[in-house]
């Protein structure tokens, strides 16, 4: 009966591991995809800019008038759709965090009820030390690649963290506190450089329309991005541990936002 | 920990943050001013009449690779011959530079070679004095060896010089090889952020817009009047433009004079040349941020600017320093307004700075040149930007050491990839 009991915890903790490594996998594995579909998107755009001076006519730089340009509505509807769409990504935003609140807690209850007999502070350092294994072999075959200074910052990030948290061994524990700074740093990141992105791309109504939706999709954006990092940081890494809060903050959450939006935008909006 | 450390670094990292929010707030409110702001007069040429007498001053250490596309453009300026000479400088070439050299010199008699021999002194400083003390022009006119000037350029560059407190014009730089890769994109796109829009709004508010040592020009007098050509620093450019406006004098920036340049394919050549701009520009800051704050010349939002602009190689360090010792914190200050604060900051400017600061400006660059496409490849600006992080603290390191045990920093130059000559 205890032998067979032991089989059991042995065979739990197997699973558990296994989960840990599948779920480091997947991460790393969507983060590249997600790289390579966007960069595979705007590769392909010529960026080079002809010399305006070799030419026979006047340049660019000899246009009078505001970069603007003209508008078919006025500045002061791009600052009212400005106001707006901050008003909308803000409401979004904390409306849909209290409503994903209730399923984090039910998530973590479930997590908490599983029969997982394996130590919490392993499963907490699972994710940023299988996130440094990755860094150290992309850091050994990226040598020449132009994503090397990338890795090796990220690199030095994890492991000035890892060491810090050996040192200090408290932050491995739960603080829901941790959470605020990073909801406010992407509400104010994304307020502003939504903010600018209506006042420098979108003229129209049609074009106004958009930028109010667009807000509605980054509120929706910030308040899953919180809740996922809400969930891993409880779950596996620990609340304090800031470089799996930097990593899905900067480039989850803030990122995923910034990738859609100028990628929508740009390709979107006429010259 | 005790709490006087804790303290100190409390304050260390909220003062430090608070000066990296303002750099980047700076970025906001000049992509505002640029976009919403009206453009200046269109900017008339000069008549042969009134053109000066220029020197156009090309340096080449092993430029075999691009300095025939060079030399041939300079050939074929629109610019009156009587008033006009090129001094290719082959500095201590060990390639087909000196001889490509000579053979354009053969041809052309308003261009002429001065071969340094291999004991002259280092670096490209080095080289310019040598050539601006071998001409007599009032107007010296600068293109490194990789770039492309098309035919109106120095009449453009020139043409504010008829204002006698211009000590110093500076056109725009636009990278030719742009597709060739993620970086050189990137490369295109912060260029665009930093020639379109804060030159130009430096120039049109009257602030004090960067002489980049090429693609630029300066007017002698001026340059022997603020003590002439400094070969110490690697940042003999930066150098001049604050030495120019302590003294009461301007830079122009002239958007229409642009000319194509080479950007690095490869991040090992660009961290090569950041780390090179991070010690020169930083070496400037330590020698002239107080005496630009008190240069009474000048208008004083232009003092607080160009003092601000003298961070810019600085900021990096600060960012990652504040983000370490945000993470090195006790984790019982987590729980602290205090703590929340300083965390929450380190976070933003860390994002902020790092990745998105330049990417405002970016956007604006893209909607003026009418390639709004371009934008899409903004979020990989990170490739760059951490390229530039990694070689600005190294850059920050290398200076500090260097004026610790009085070491002579070493020019070191940039790699060429276009095909073989």
């Amino acid at each position: 009966m205890g032998q067979d009991a032991t089989l059991s915890r042995i065979g739990v903790r197997g699973r558990s591991v296994v989960n840990i490594v599948i779920a480091v996998v997947v991460y790393e594995v969507l983060v590249a995809l997600a790289f390579v579909l966007c960069w595979q998107l705007v590769r392909g755009v010529d960026t080079r800019l002809p010399i305006a001076a070799a030419g026979d006519g006047g340049t660019r730089a000899d246009y009078v008038g505001s970069a603007a340009g003209s508008r078919s509505l006025g500045l002061h509807w791009q600052v009212f759709t400005f106001l707006v769409s901050a008003a909308v990504l803000s409401a979004v935003a904390l409306s849909t965090t209290g409503w994903l609140a209730d399923l984090r807690s039910a998530l973590i209850a479930a997590e908490a009820a599983a029969p997982v007999a394996i130590d919490p502070i392993f499963l907490r350092l699972a994710l940023p030390v299988g996130h440094m294994v990755v860094l150290l072999v992309l850091y050994q075959r990226f040598r020449t690649h132009v994503l090397f200074p990338t890795i090796a910052v990220h690199l030095f990030l994890v492991v000035f963290c890892l060491l810090v948290t050996a040192l200090d061994p408290a932050r491995m524990f739960p603080n829901r506190l941790t959470l605020v700074p990073i909801f406010t740093t992407n509400l104010v990141l994304l307020v502003v450089t939504h903010g600018l992105l209506t006042l420098l791309f979108c003229r129209t109504r049609r074009e106004l329309v958009g930028a109010v939706i667009l807000a509605a999709v980054a509120g929706g954006v910030l308040a899953l991005g919180t809740m996922v990092i809400a969930v891993v940081s409880t779950m596996t890494a620990g609340p304090l541990f800031f470089f799996q809060l930097y990593l899905v903050s900067a480039f989850g959450v803030f990122g995923l936002y910034f990738c859609v939006a100028s990628i929508f935008l740009s390709l979107w909006v006429r010259d | 920990m005790t709490g006087a450390a804790v303290s100190f670094l409390v304050a260390w990292n909220v003062t430090t943050t608070l000066l990296a929010l303002i750099v980047l707030v700076r970025q906001v409110v000049v992509t505002l001013l640029f976009h919403f702001g009206r453009r200046g007069e269109i900017n008339r040429l000069p008549s042969d009449a009134d053109l000066p007498r220029v020197t156009v001053i090309v340096p080449a250490h092993n430029e075999e690779r691009v300095l025939h596309g060079c030399l041939d453009s300079l050939t074929k300026m629109d610019y009156p011959p009587d008033r006009y000479d090129v001094v290719v400088i082959n500095d201590r070439s060990r390639d087909r530079t000196g001889a490509i050299a000579d053979e354009f010199a053969a041809r052309f008699p308003f261009l002429r070679v001065i071969h340094r021999p291999d004991d002259a002194a280092p670096g490209k400083p080095a080289a310019l004095l040598d050539a601006i003390n071998g001409s007599t022009s009032e107007i010296l006119v600068f293109f490194d060896a990789d770039y492309l000037p098309p035919p109106q350029i120095i009449r453009r560059l020139v043409a504010p010089f008829r204002d006698p407190q211009i000590g110093a014009t500076m056109g725009r730089v636009v990278p030719y090889n742009a597709n060739a890769n993620m970086l050189t994109k990137m490369l295109d796109l912060e260029r665009r952020g930093g020639y379109v829009v804060d030159q130009e709004v430096r120039h049109r508010m009257g602030l004090l817009p960067q002489f980049g040592g090429t693609t630029g020009a300066v007017r002698r007098s001026a340059l022997e009047a603020v003590g002439g050509w400094n070969t110490i620093s690697l940042a003999e450019d930066t150098d001049l433009t604050y030495r120019l406006f302590i003294a009461g004098m301007r830079v122009a920036y002239v958007a229409s004079a642009e000319c194509y340049e080479e950007s690095p394919e490869t991040w090992q050549v660009r961290y090569r040349q950041v780390k090179r701009w991070a010690i020169g520009h930083n070496d400037c800051l330590l020698r002239y941020f107080f005496a630009t704050l008190v240069a009474t010349k000048q208008p004083l939002i232009a003092r607080l600017d160009a003092a601000l602009v003298l961070l810019i190689y600085t900021v990096p360090s600060l960012v990652l320093l504040n983000l370490v010792i945000a993470l090195s914190l006790p984790s019982y200050l987590g729980e602290t307004w205090a703590g929340l604060s300083i965390m929450s900051l380190s976070l933003t400017i860390f994002t902020g700075i790092g990745n998105f600061a330049p990417f405002y400006q970016i956007a604006a660059g893209c909607v003026s040149d009418g390639q709004r496409r371009a934008f899409a490849a903004v979020p990989f600006l990170f490739v760059s930007s951490f390229t530039s992080l990694l070689a600005c603290n190294a850059g920050v390191l290398q200076l500090l050491k260097d004026k610790l045990f009085g070491i002579t920093t070493q020019w070191d130059k940039t790699q060429r990839f276009r095909g073989s000559a």
